[in-house]
């Protein structure tokens, strides 16, 4: 992931800075204002979900299910340190991961899902999101941000600078790569962006079942959701593939294949339940 | 291009070197996660007391069902090597499950909060044995499977690292804990 990103940036800055006769500057400055990015996200990263969706953190004493479920989870999963717990005052069924790395890590849940499951169906809830800090998803999606970010910043850069540029000695081979860059990768980015959050809950699915060894639990957790609902008010579009469920589902196009940030929930179901016919049947 | 010859055996000394450290740090992984076994264990043998003492008011008519628990209860603590303990901890967890299938029938109790709340933490507990033990198993596994994989096999047979033993509740080889973690000591 960060080798893609890397690799971008000098690409970028290699065609941009090529077209300006300085090849050398153009990937320098490509490469710092990723780094500078990168540093940015990396030490802001984890307060900024859980503001945005208005959480408050857990009483070990009142909340002592969420809390035992969690310790249970780092057991399981055999993370270092347990991450901090937050419950969305919410009656629908929902919960996200922030984390940017074992040690930085939350998870919230809202109030709907600790009423509304059973015992065994919140732990897969929960799994699938410890599963989500596991594969350090926060980070790999606060970088694919950057990513966008970076990118479009950097070829709208070089592309003013060329076009303005008195200097500049463009050639169309060189100009159309570089308006191709600035014109579409944001919508190639956010396309691929869509389809790797769409993996990475299948992928979170399966490491819950890796560690609680219930595929059928968290399936039926899936199914309660299409009865409660997952929808949460005020959450800001860029956390949306931190949730288990999406949080603002059916925005007509905003939701169909391509634009989704979750696969949908019939198809995680049935592929929980291949898991559950296939590895724990006797 | 003498040079490339000394890049090869540097790459070479490289890879030994990470190798070897990725022993080093399964086999501490494998340890710890052993280790917490007991831990989670230990705690559901301290949770005993207070449940008893909250329920034994209630109970007087079913003394019984009381008696297995604490029994049960002492084998774990005089248990000496992991199946024991394994074994002693299935007859504590039979006897738990018994005395709060009784417990179901005593309205008042069943009311009780601490009583309730006694009950989520032994679910949670249980459940904590359970993970640890797939934990280190999973541990296991890995540390195996490398130990066997050429070319990390190399460096294993190298510095003498053994197989390490599944944790196995009701099998028939016994499980033993290595420390020689410094390999030829």
């Amino acid at each position: 992931m960060t080798a893609a990103l890397v690799v971008t940036a000098v690409l970028v800055g290699y065609v941009t800075g090529k077209a300006q006769g300085h090849t050398i500057a153009g990937v320098m400055l490509a490469l710092s204002i990723l780094a500078v990015l990168a540093i940015v996200t990396l030490t802001s990263g984890k307060e900024i979900p859980l503001l945005v969706n208005s959480a408050t953190k857990a009483d070990a004493e009142t909340e002592l299910l969420l809390t035992n479920i969690i310790e249970e989870l780092k057991i399981a999963s055999g993370l270092r340190s347990t991450p901090e717990v937050y419950v969305i005052e919410d009656g629908t069924i929902n919960a996200f991961a922030s984390a940017l790395s074992d040690e930085a890590a939350a998870i919230a849940v809202t109030r709907g899902a600790i009423g509304n499951l059973t015992r065994e169906e919140l732990q897969g809830v929960l799994a699938h999101e410890v599963s989500h800090i596991l594969g350090r998803d926060t980070r790999y999606f606060l970088f694919l941000s950057v990513f966008v970010g970076s990118v479009v910043m950097i070829s709208d850069l070089f592309l003013k600078i060329g076009l303005f540029s008195r200097r500049a000695r463009l050639s169309i081979g060189l100009v159309v790569p570089a308006l191709f860059l600035a014109l579409f990768s944001p919508l190639i980015v956010t396309i691929l962006r869509f389809a790797i959050s769409r993996k990475r809950e299948f992928l979170a699915d399966a490491r819950a079942v890796q560690m609680t060894r219930n595929p059928a639990a968290l399936a039926s957790a899936l199914r309660k959701t299409t009865r409660f609902g997952s929808r949460i008010e005020g959450v800001n579009r860029a956390t949306r593939h931190m949730f288990i469920l999406n949080p603002s589902p059916a925005n007509g196009f905003g939701d169909r294949f391509l634009f989704s940030t979750h696969p949908p929930v019939e198809e995680r179901i049935k592929r929980l339940q291949m898991m559950g016919a296939r590895f724990f049947q006797k | 291009m003498h040079y490339v010859p000394l890049v090869l055996i540097a790459a070479g000394v490289g890879w030994g070197i990470l190798t070897y450290n990725a022993f080093v740090s399964m086999k501490n992984r494998i340890r710890n996660s052993f280790h917490q076994i007991d831990v989670q264990l230990r705690r559901k043998i301290d949770l005993i007391p207070n449940l008893v003492e909250v329920v034994k008011d209630y109970m007087s008519f079913e003394k019984d069902t009381l008696e297995r628990v604490i029994q049960a209860r002492s084998m774990v603590t005089r248990a000496k090597d992991p199946k024991e303990k394994a074994e002693s901890s299935a007859l504590l967890t039979d006897a738990l499950k018994s005395l709060f299938a009784v417990v179901e029938s005593y309205p008042d109790l069943k009311a009780n909060r601490a009583v309730a709340d006694l009950e989520e933490e032994l679910t949670s507990t249980e459940n904590r044995i359970a993970y640890s033990r797939q934990f280190y198993n999973d541990c296991v596994m890995a540390y195996n499977t490398k130990l066997e994989k050429f070319p990390s096999n190399l460096i294993g047979s190298l510095f003498n690292y053994e197989k390490e033993i599944y944790f196995d509740t009701g099998g028939e080889r016994e499980q033993r804990i290595r420390v020689d973690l410094v390999p030829g000591n």
